[in-house]
């Protein structure tokens, strides 16, 4: 899959290219918002990577005049600005996720592989499987093996988002904004305790533990199909 | 003052804004004036001249009456008696060719003798040949070629014109006078007073901000604006200060870490021999750059809260189902560390706000609850309290959340000191944090017109936050619209 990255500050971008490279993507990069534009509408490109301060055409004038002809590939912005006002600005301009500088490339790299698998039959999947554990989205049912396993509504959205996600690195920061729609960030990690509550009733006694925790990074369900 | 001081301080004087009101306030007088006076002069004269017109019409009528009656002696009777009688009126008879026949007039001018009817002229009085006075009078002939002119001396009249003109002058002179004397003594005064306020200014300006503008303490409106400005001088130092406590604490906070970094990574370069080792240190080096991250991110929000005002994104919010949200993604937390929290608040309380600031502050005080709780197990007697609580408080037009723990607590010459940026308590160094936290729960509240209150909890910290409602009607009407429009995140 193409990732076009619209960034003015090359060694910030190559950074990002050989990450997103290492990460299985092909990528290209931009300097300025007018070129930015030119390359999103002429070619196909799965993500849009969009810094919100560029020459010639800022960044949320791009996602907004991209998305005036029609263009509904995802974008994701990349600001120094990380205040609330200015992420809302930024996801009203059309981007689809956000994210404040410094950020990691883990993080982005997570973020950009939740964008690039983003289906739009997504909300027409009604089930999530994997390995022996199966999530039925209509009934709330979660069974591992057959077997029922009783989850508190936090619980199964976690469990949800980290299976529609399966086989990708979540983040900390991602968990907090999609399951909890927090845009702020607890000092401790109480994310983790939620997770390995999660973890004790969906992997407790299983020979083959699904959640896995990512080092430096996040989460992630094991999918071996992918 | 010497002459070259006078000099120099007309033209500010006159570009002073009391004198340019004075000199305006004395033209207009002047105008007003001049008005009376015009008035005054046509009606006073305009009655005279009548006046004059009458008696002299009355006069002529009598004597052709008398000419009527009985010729020219019973005339020249008539006119004799009057001019014995009277001082200011004037008679004159002759026949065709000029010759005097009575009256107390002695010649006329020639040409006189052409106009019929109404006219003014000059003549010289008997006795005093040398004046010329004034006079009205009516020019008429008489049958038998006679010619008579019947008049008043008009001397008084004009005397009472010049004195008219006189007093005129003579008053211009002297609003004139008192008017510019007065627009410079009150120009003077105020410049004065001026001078004193803008060499202050000046003064603060060069440094000097312990500067201040004096008070005469006449509490007029001089006083009250150097008050004022003495007050917001206040202000401004107190800022200034907090300001350079800010910078200091912030080369002190900033630059601490970034030393620690740099250090590290000085260290892994010179003794690192495995990748192992390497890989260790360069994960703590970028450990170290994130909590220097937070602590810009936290320094970012703090500003920007304190520079703004209400912004865009504030909109309904129940409160109330957000302390649930923040209690139930803090409850694992806490009870992995062993201690009990606690969730007083049921139902719906809307107010105006921001979500994801106000969420901010909570997060941070709960954050702080359970880092500085003691857990219950210490004595058991604890064992059956909650160590952490959360609640909520509807006061109406605000709400008060508290939350309140049993650890150390904060003692009472710290708690409004601990509201400020990077201050942290001596025995709290050792654990980790920014000292920022509670700042930014400052700023938020102030953000939503509301107060942060630390109270003891006997043992422990009680955190009050008091906010305002701010609901406009149509907002407070609809809370179940609103915590629907929530709920889909809990």
């Amino acid at each position: 899959m193409r990732v076009l990255i619209v960034e003015d500050d090359r060694t910030a971008a190559d950074f990002l290219a050989k990450a997103l490279a290492e990460a299985g993507y092909h990528t290209e990069i931009a300097g300025d918002g007018e070129t930015g534009l030119e390359l999103a509408v002429s070619s196909t490109f799965g993500v849009l990577i969009v810094d919100r301060m560029l020459p010639k055409l800022d960044g949320l004038s791009l996602v907004e005049r991209l998305r005036a002809k029609g263009d509904r590939t995802p974008v994701l912005i990349l600001s120094a600005l990380g205040a609330v006002d200015d992420r809302v600005k930024g996801l009203r301009a059309g981007g689809d996720d956000y994210l404040p500088k410094p950020y990691s490339l883990v993080e982005l790299v997570a973020r950009v592989e939740a964008l690039a698998r983003r289906g739009p039959s997504e909300g027409a999947v009604t089930t999530y499987a994997v390995g022996d554990l199966v999530l039925d989205r209509l009934s709330h049912k979660v069974t591992r093996g057959g077997e029922t396993i009783l989850l508190q509504p936090r619980e199964y959205r976690l469990l949800e988002y980290l299976m529609r996600h399966a086989g990708q690195v979540v983040t900390r920061t991602m968990l907090l904004e999609n399951v909890w729609d927090y845009h702020f960030d607890p000092q401790t990690n109480v994310i983790d305790v939620h997770i390995s509550r999660l973890r004790s009733k969906i992997d407790k006694g299983q020979s083959k533990p699904l959640l896995e925790t990512v080092r430096g990074a996040g989460y992630m369900i094991r999918d071996d199909r992918r | 003052m010497t002459a070259v001081d006078v000099v120099r301080l007309v033209p500010r004087l006159v570009l002073a804004t009391p004198f340019r009101l004075f000199a305006l306030y004395v033209s207009l007088f002047c105008a007003a004036v001049a008005a009376v006076f015009i008035y005054v002069n046509i009606a006073m004269l305009g009655f005279l001249s009548h006046e004059a017109e009458t008696s002299v019409q009355g006069d002529h009528d009598f004597l052709l009456a008398r000419f009527r009656e009985g010729g020219l002696p019973t005339l020249v009777n008539a006119i004799s008696e009057r001019a014995a009688a009277s001082d200011n009126a004037l008679y004159l008879l002759t026949d065709g060719k000029g010759r005097w026949l009575a009256g107390n007039l002695d010649t006329v001018a020639a040409d006189l003798w052409e106009t019929q009817g109404a006219a003014q002229f000059s003549y010289r009085k008997r006795g005093n040949e040398q004046i010329e006075s004034p006079a009205f009078g009516i020019v008429a002939r008489l049958p038998g070629d006679l010619h008579l002119i019947v008049a008043r001396d008009i001397e008084s009249q004009e005397a009472l014109k010049r004195l008219l003109r006189r007093a005129f002058i003579l008053g211009y002179t002297l609003i004139f006078i008192i008017g510019t004397a007065g627009a410079v003594i009150v120009s003077r005064r105020m410049l004065r007073r001026v001078d004193i306020a803008s060499n202050a200014a000046r003064s603060i300006m060069q440094g000097n901000l312990a500067q201040r503008i004096p008070v005469t303490g006449r509490n007029d409106e001089f006083d009250r604006l150097s008050q004022n400005l003495n007050a917001m001088l206040d202000r401004i130092q107190d800022l200034m200060v907090g300001l350079k406590n800010v910078s200091d604490n912030i080369a002190h906070d900033l630059k601490t870490p970034l030393h620690r970094l740099r250090t590290r990574a000085e260290r892994a370069l010179q003794s690192s021999r495995t990748p192992e080792k390497l890989a260790e240190a360069l994960g703590s080096v970028i450990e170290e750059a994130d909590t220097l991250i937070q602590t810009f991110d936290a320094l970012l929000s703090i500003a920007r809260l304190e520079a703004g005002s209400r912004s865009e994104s504030f909109g309904p919010l129940n409160i109330c189902a957000l302390i649930r949200d923040v209690a139930d993604l803090y409850e694992p937390a806490a009870e992995e560390r062993g201690l009990s929290l606690r969730l007083s608040c049921t139902g719906d309380v809307m107010m105006a706000g921001e979500k994801h600031l106000i969420g901010q502050a909570l997060v941070n005080l709960l954050d702080n609850a359970i880092k500085y709780a003691a857990p219950a197990s210490e004595t058991a007697e604890r064992a059956q309290q909650t160590d952490v609580e959360i609640g909520l408080e509807d006061k109406g037009d605000t709400v008060d959340i508290v939350i309140s723990d049993r650890g150390p607590g904060i003692p009472k010459k710290d708690r409004e000191r601990v509201l400020q940026r990077f201050v942290r308590l001596q025995p709290s160094r050792s654990i980790p944090g920014s000292g920022l936290g509670l700042s930014l729960v400052a700023a938020v509240t102030r953000l939503h017109d509301g107060s942060v209150t630390l109270e003891d909890n006997n043992p422990g910290l009680r955190v009050r936050l008091t906010l305002k409602k701010n609901l406009t009607a149509t907002e407070a009407a609809k809370p179940v619209e609103a915590a629907s429009m929530l709920s889909h995140a809990i």
